[in-house]
């Protein structure tokens, strides 16, 4: 019992909790070992590791319907290059468009976000201050941070590009398969996107987690180290 | 800049096991509905619903009633109070320490 270590006491003998009558000395009852400990943060990861993929399963709900609209907002694009291009000349019909689009695309985020919540029963997956965290880590990552600058520039380039085939008179086919292509090409990055965010989100709960001073078994590495160590870049 | 690093202190509220995971879901994920929790944790209702219980009346997490899909029923949603999660990291770090053998 001597070698039990004493987490009540940190601060040179002061009990962390001033009621001894109310808070039972748990060193006492229960056995607090280190291998105990330590299953206990594994557990932790591997609750993150459940819930990494809960999420992930209804982002990927989240982005088919995603993709439809992304193909109907991309060919919107083209008739706006028509009237820019003066082959539609309706200035005030143009401004109403744009508006009306532009409340449509918040309106379609929040719907997405809304169905992403019902799916997961997660608000969203930047919500909690350890995710928030993994995002920031997740920049230090090159192939995540080129995927996030890949989706950003393809959801702004490409219904330019249906745009600017309006402005030179285009043909609505060849608007179509832009469209078509840009919507393809969006949900496969955004996928690729968010599946590497949710892989860093999955890794271990807490910074030095795996223990330095606990050597495990030979053949019982800890989850959180083989994962540390692949997300670590 | 302020230390990152929690201070290490055991807390035997959090120290349960179903309690602890609770915990570790929230600091990671912020806000989870009531059924993400308990298929997680794979545990009953009434178990989860215990456990959150606790936590509540310790004011570590907030427990909000929102309306449900179709507007028949209500569902809880867990959200982690800056106390639950100062209490679950030093808690953390107290277990980091046992590990260590400090």
């Amino acid at each position: 019992m001597n070698d039990t270590p004493q987490p009540r006491r940190t601060d040179g003998g002061t009990p962390l909790h001033p009621e001894p009558e109310e808070r039972h000395d748990v060193s006492r009852d229960l056995p607090i070992d280190a291998l105990g400990q330590l299953q206990a943060l594994r557990d932790l990861d591997a609750d993150r590791l459940n819930l990494a993929q809960r999420g992930q399963r209804g982002h990927t709900a989240m982005l088919l319907p995603f993709a439809v609209l992304g193909f109907i907002v991309i060919m919107l694009y083209w008739p706006f290059g028509l009237m820019f291009g003066g082959y539609i000349e309706m200035t005030w019909t143009m401004l109403f468009a744009f508006l009306v689009f532009a409340i449509l695309s918040i309106a379609v985020m929040l719907l997405l976000m809304q169905r992403y919540q019902r799916r997961t029963g997660m608000a969203t997956y930047f919500g909690g201050r350890a995710s928030r965290k993994v995002s920031m880590r997740a920049w230090r990552s090159r192939t995540y941070a080129t995927t996030y600058v890949l989706v950003i520039a393809a959801e702004i380039g490409i219904p330019w590009l249906a745009m600017a085939w309006g402005y030179h008179g285009g043909t609505w086919p060849v608007a179509a398969l832009i469209a078509l292509i840009g919507s393809l090409v969006i949900y496969l990055l955004l996928r690729w996107n968010m599946r590497l965010f949710f892989r860093m989100l999955s890794s271990p709960a807490f910074d030095g987690a795996n223990p330095p001073a606990v050597t495990p078994s030979p053949g019982s590495g800890s989850p959180s180290a083989r994962e540390g160590g692949r997300h670590d870049e | 800049m302020t230390s990152d690093a929690p201070e290490p202190k055991f807390d035997d509220v959090i120290h349960a096991p179903i309690r602890l995971r609770i915990c570790g879901m929230l600091e990671a994920y912020g806000t989870l509905r009531f059924d993400a929790l308990r298929d997680t944790l794979n545990v009953s209702d009434a178990t989860c619903s215990k456990h959150l219980k606790t936590l509540a009346d310790h004011g570590y997490v907030t427990l909000t009633k929102k309306t449900g899909e179709g507007r028949r029923y209500k569902v809880t949603w867990v959200q982690l109070t800056d106390d639950g999660l100062r209490a679950f990291q030093g808690h953390v770090a107290a277990l980091k320490r046992i590990i260590a053998g400090e």
